[in-house]
């Protein structure tokens, strides 16, 4: 009879917890091998700078959800609060397009509210949740079909930026090359969380709520405040992606974001993020935001329709979920 | 926290403890009620008789048909404690099934009853994978649910290639204009799947276990209840009704469309919570439902009848939602939320 050494032991876990960064690094690299054979113009250099700039709202979004679901929680209203944060952009820029002496202070004022409404729509859900004790995901269900709402009721139709204002979301399409700013802005926001959730105490802080919430809260951390910067700085980021969104199209639909939940959980859980919390990296979440990509932008090049790739996406959020689950526990209740 | 006698004893305390939360509990079954009853009388004072007569009254019935039979399946699942945020997918799909297997104006089939069967049964099959992803892959069914409702999005606009097929069917196009005893067919429809879910929550054990497994999963288990295929079965009960929903929803519009699921979601999660049903799981039941949809319908209505724009219907269903959650969640130093 052989036993498991202490080390194997480590080294399967290892395996276990970083299965789906394999899975996704793996994914990412057939997929660009698979589709640059089989497409001709696939790795031309338009479709490749197309794939990298519509990367960035994505990714913006997946760094805020990464950090809500390492402590356990899930916040359903990023999409909406989005939407809304496109349209407010938008509509501000319409409504004061000649207000002011240059396009830069309506444009930038636009930005301000914006975010603005991003962070309370984050602060008002975090405290919802953190202090009225809401389970998160019926709280931002909530609040997503507020937003919803609140987003048809500025606009019904989209809405194009005035033409005197294309000068101030002109940075949108700068590039070195392939690689946009905007993919730089959204790579350097993401390293930053990185950062901060690995390195600094009050980040550690959020895998410890993840791991286990009472123990972290008896070993002094302040997991409410934790939790309530977190979702509103996920608030901002959603709010953040919608003005990419806006910057990029060069108008605003009230219904661009509802699509986008989906994709960022998907985004999360290939990313090797645990939806129990206390699992997963920011950097895996790059990882993760690429595959999407990638599939997405494929699925787009070979011509399959939205429909059929939102049957997709469903798929790969519960094989990436069904991996990442934590089933070692005996008698655990999941509800 | 109520005043107690310091001369009491142990036991005169426990009693009265047990008395004051069977009062309040009296309360919170009632209050639903009273906030219907109150709407209504607002309604009356402020339209008139073009909110309280009897045609507005057939509005309602028809008006609640479809809402009534989403949020009973749904009611068993938060029974459960656990949620299904597919509806929007399953409905709609079942709705664009049955117009494709229907006479209609597409495609060459004409199964007649058949088709309400292969709608039915297609999400009474995804509740079944809801319910088998939720039990043994063990993923939360709020998560499993949401994936399913893209899924089945895109199986429903499939299933019709872009074109919406329209009901051509003299039988079926005469459905939501035929009466009986003066209520809409369709409203029957809804009442007798309201009964035949009374039926299995009050005088089935698979009733009765909907509601010990909700209350706390491990006495079931330990006295030899399979959790899991109560679990599973409340899933395919949950896609029997929402497939149901989306034939009515075919029949009332005349057309096979994905759009007949859109937007179900939010007034079936705000009645059943509204009804009283908590998300805790263990309480409530199909008859608090029935109270919440009404108070649902009367409010669309009443809203609709002031003149309200629509979009804001949606943000009041998530308002209300949310302030429902807030009065009857569960709080205290020791509740951990997720």
């Amino acid at each position: 009879m052989t036993t498991k050494s202490p080390q194997t032991v480590k080294k399967s876990a290892g395996v276990r917890d970083n299965i789906m960064k394999y899975f996704s690094f793996s994914a990412i690299i057939i997929l660009v091998l698979a589709l640059s054979i089989t497409q001709e113009n696939w790795l031309g250099t338009t479709n490749l700078s197309n794939l990298l700039r519509d990367t960035a709202p994505l990714m913006i979004m997946s760094a805020g959800m990464t950090m809500v679901l390492l402590f356990g929680s899930i916040d359903l209203s990023m999409g909406a609060v989005c939407s809304v944060s496109n349209v407010t952009y938008v509509h501000f820029m319409l409504a004061y397009q000649d207000a002011f002496i240059s396009p830069w202070i309506a444009s930038i004022l636009g930005m301000l509210v914006s975010l603005a409404f991003g962070l309370g729509s984050g602060i008002a859900l975090g405290l919802i949740h953190v202090k009225l004790k809401v389970p998160s995901f019926i709280a931002s269900l909530g609040f997503m079909s507020l937003w919803q709402s609140v987003a048809l009721l500025i606009t019904q139709n989209p809405e194009s930026v005035p033409k005197a204002m294309w000068g101030t979301v002109a940075w949108y399409k700068i590039a070195f090359g392939v690689l946009g700013l905007p993919l730089v802005f959204a790579l350097l926001i993401i390293v930053l969380l990185h950062c901060i959730t690995r390195f600094t105490p009050s980040g550690r802080a959020i895998f410890a709520i993840g791991g286990n919430e009472r123990t972290a809260r008896v070993a002094g951390m302040s997991v409410d405040r934790t939790k309530l910067i977190v979702f509103a700085v996920n608030g901002l980021l959603a709010a953040l992606a919608g003005i990419f969104l806006a910057a990029n199209l060069r108008s605003s639909a009230p219904t661009i974001g509802d699509a986008f939940t989906l994709k960022i959980v998907a985004a999360c859980a290939l990313g090797g993020t645990s939806l129990a919390g206390g699992k997963g990296s920011e950097l895996g979440t790059i990882l993760g935001v690429f595959t999407v990509a990638i599939i997405e932008n494929g699925m787009n090049f070979i011509g399959v329709d939205a429909y059929s790739q939102n049957v997709v996406f469903g798929i790969f959020v519960l094989l990436a979920i069904a991996i990442t689950v934590d089933r070692r526990v005996r008698g655990q209740i999941v509800k | 926290m109520m005043k107690l006698n310091p001369a009491a004893t142990i036991t005169e305390e426990f009693a009265e403890r047990i008395k004051s939360e069977n009062r309040s509990a009296k309360m919170m079954k009632l209050a639903p009620l009273m906030v219907l009853v109150g709407m209504v009388i607002v309604f009356t004072i402020i339209c008139g008789t073009q909110f309280f007569s009897g045609s507005n009254l057939l509005t309602i019935l028809n008006q609640m048909a479809l809402p009534l039979v989403v949020a009973l399946g749904l009611t068993f699942v938060i029974m459960l404690g656990s949620i299904d945020l597919s509806i929007d997918g399953t409905v709609g799909m079942a709705g664009s099934l049955f117009a494709c297997f229907v006479l209609n104006t597409e495609f060459g089939f004409n199964l007649g009853f058949l088709s309400v069967v292969i709608a039915v049964g297609a999400s009474m099959i995804c509740g079944l994978l809801i319910g088998l992803c939720h039990v043994y892959l063990k993923i939360p069914s709020f998560m499993a649910s949401f994936a399913f409702m893209y899924i089945c999005k895109g199986i429903g606009m499939l299933s019709y290639q872009g074109h919406p097929p329209t009901i051509t069917d003299p039988v079926i196009k005469a459905l939501p204009t035929t009466y009986w005893l003066g209520v809409p067919f369709i409203t029957w429809v809804s009442l007798l799947m309201f009964v035949l879910c009374l039926f299995i929550q009050n005088y089935t054990a698979f009733g009765r276990h909907i509601y010990a497994v909700g209350t706390n999963e491990s006495i079931p288990r330990s006295v030899g209840v399979s959790v899991e295929k109560v679990k599973v079965g409340v899933f395919v009960l949950a896609g029997f009704l929402f497939g149901v929903a989306g034939v009515i929803g075919a029949i009332r519009l005349g057309q096979g469309q994905i759009a007949i699921g859109s937007g179900k979601m939010f007034p079936a999660q705000a009645a059943v919570v509204v009804g009283g049903t908590s998300l805790a799981g263990g309480k409530g039941g199909v008859v608090n439902t029935i109270v919440g949809v009404l108070i649902m319908t009367v409010l669309d209505n009443g809203l609709l009848i002031l003149g309200v724009n629509p979009n804001i219907r949606t943000g009041v269903q998530g308002v209300i939602i949310l302030v429902a959650v807030i009065l009857t969640v569960a709080r205290g130093a020791k509740v951990i939320s997720k």
